[in-house]
Formats: structure tokens, C-alpha cells, sequence
């Protein structure tokens, strides 16, 4: 059994999904560089689909961001981005569907991206904002914007042509 | 807003802004085989972008490279540009606003839609190309 060792980059653990760890986060710092551990056993992560384990692993990455990563006063991103984030996927992707691309942004939030198949994607949690869904259709020209949680239907027919 | 306004607006259209890109806003884009630029290059929490601005730049002595000072593109760290007439037609304003250490910096400032970002994704041209990095236009590629 592999275990998967996060350290975050947060003094409070309570960021922490603890539903998703099998031990406790623990603060290892509250430093200039404060990190708390937590452990998760890679084949029960999530209990679930490879997808699942996949895309949280790349959404969990995103939290090892230091501030100002991008120069311009970046935050890491929020669990509770990532939360919603993967709340989204777990209701339109299956096993067949493409992983999209993970991008950070700035105010601490997550952005999805899929560039391929007839479309161009792009699903955007901020943590400043209302989440976003922008459509492209590039047979057609078509773009639409919508949220994540209306036109569910519509969004399942571009994720279908990825 | 930082108290910043229209009225602080001495910012021709035709001037150049240049934005560090982090390694983190490029993306595979699949059907090219290349890394484009993503939309989310274009945002700050507060809605108001860094930029420094292409004609103090050159009032300054600089040049539009010395932006990405201290950043390297050996770790996939890029450079573009927009111009002011670019952001103003997305939506948002311009604004001088000069720093202590870069009296250069400008703002762009303005919460823009998801396809007003893209707009300014498809005007953005590389000054400092990242490794595998797609040629413009970055998205809203129509299918031929």
C-alpha cells in the first residue's frame, strides 16, 4: 500500500477535507513556513475511480503554491475551491472522460480547462467571484457562458464531444 | 479600486502592456500539440492586473523584457502584451500607477467576463515565449 504524504502549505488544519485522509492532519509548523500533514493510502483514496484519485491528486498539488507564486501576490488554492472543484467533476465526468488541465488562480481558486475533440472548456471556481463555465463550439463559432450549476445538460453535451 | 479612475487615464490606446505569464498558465491544448496561454493569465483577485506600461518603459530607459527580470524562462516563465486598446475593448480601463520600485506598473482594472478574458487571450502576443508554447491566437481556434 502506497501512502501518499500532503503537507500543506496552512497552519490551520481544519482546511484539511478530512473525509478524504485516513490520519488527521497534524500542524508540523507554524513558522514563517507553516505546514500541516496529512497521510492518505493511495488505493482507498476516495474509495474511488482512478479519475477521482487522479484529478484530486492535481487539484492537491495546487495548494503547495507559495504566496505571490505568480509574482503578482498569488494565492495557494483553497480546499475549499478544490471541494466544489471536484464536486463539479464528480457530476459530469465518468471513467471514459477526458482529465482536463488544472490552472491556479490568483485569488486562491481553481480553474478546469479541456482543449480537444470540437471544444475548448473552461470550468472557473474563484474564490472571489461566482463560478463560471465558458463553451466553444469551434465547428460553429458558438460560445457560451453559463454557470457550473445550471445547463447541466448542455455541459454534458460539450464534455461528450472532448 | 485603489481609488483609481477614468479620469486617471492618460493611457493611449496604441501603448503596449506587458504581463509576466507564471509556468502554472499555460496548458496543453490537445488538438495543437502545444501550450497556450490560459485565460487565467488575465486575473487578480482584485480585479485590478499588474501590467507595467510599454511608453514609461522606454521613458524609464527599460525594455519591455526587463518586465521578466528575475524570472527564468529555463523554468518556463514567459512574457506579453497587450495593448490599452485591447483591455479598454474587453471592458476594462487603464490606469497609470506607479510604484516606489516600478514607477513603470500600470493597472488593468475591471471584472471581466470569462469571454471578455479570452478576448484578451486572442490578442496577447508572446514578448518572451515559453518553451512549447502555441502561437497565437491562444483560443478560439475555428476548426478549418
Amino acid at each position: 500500500m502506497t501512502a501518499i504524504d500532503y503537507h500543506f502549505p496552512t497552519n490551520n488544519a481544519s482546511v484539511v477535507p478530512r473525509h478524504l485522509f485516513r490520519v488527521s492532519p497534524t500542524v508540523l509548523s507554524r513558522d514563517e513556513a507553516p505546514i500541516v500533514r496529512a497521510v492518505v493510502d493511495e488505493p482507498e483514496f476516495l474509495s474511488a475511480s482512478p479519475w477521482q484519485a487522479t484529478i484530486m491528486q492535481g487539484l492537491l498539488e495546487t495548494t503547495a503554491l507559495r504566496l505571490n507564486w505568480d509574482s503578482y501576490g498569488g494565492l495557494p488554492t483553497s480546499m475549499a475551491s478544490i471541494s466544489t472543484a471536484f464536486g463539479f467533476l464528480s457530476q459530469v465526468m465518468d471513467g471514459d472522460t477526458p482529465l482536463p488541465s488544472i490552472v491556479p488562480l490568483s485569488d486562491g481558486g481553481v480553474q478546469l480547462e479541456w482543449h480537444r475533440g470540437e471544444v475548448d472548456i473552461e470550468v472557473t471556481f474563484p474564490v472571489t467571484d461566482a463560478p463560471e463555465v465558458y463553451l466553444y463550439d469551434t465547428v460553429t463559432g458558438n460560445e457560451i457562458e453559463t454557470t457550473p450549476w445550471s445547463d447541466r445538460q448542455l455541459i454534458r453535451q460539450f464534455i461528450a464531444r472532448l | 479600486m485603489s481609488g483609481l479612475s477614468e479620469s486617471a487615464l492618460t493611457v493611449a490606446d496604441e501603448v503596449l502592456l506587458y504581463r509576466r505569464v507564471h509556468p502554472d498558465r499555460t496548458r496543453l491544448d490537445e488538438r495543437r500539440g502545444c501550450n497556450r496561454l490560459a485565460s487565467a493569465a488575465f486575473t487578480e483577485a482584485s480585479h485590478e492586473v499588474s501590467i507595467d506600461l510599454g511608453d514609461a518603459l522606454k521613458a524609464n530607459g527599460r525594455t519591455p523584457e526587463s518586465t521578466l527580470d528575475g524570472f527564468s524562462v529555463d523554468d518556463g516563465w514567459g512574457l506579453v502584451q497587450i495593448s490599452a486598446g485591447d483591455a479598454r475593448a474587453a471592458g476594462a480601463m487603464v490606469c497609470r500607477n506607479p510604484l516606489d520600485d516600478n514607477p513603470c506598473h500600470g493597472l488593468v482594472v475591471g471584472k471581466l467576463s470569462r469571454s471578455k478574458l479570452i478576448d484578451l487571450c486572442v490578442a496577447a502576443r508572446w514578448v518572451i515565449r515559453p518553451k512549447g508554447a502555441c502561437d497565437p491566437p491562444h483560443i478560439r481556434v475555428q476548426a478549418q
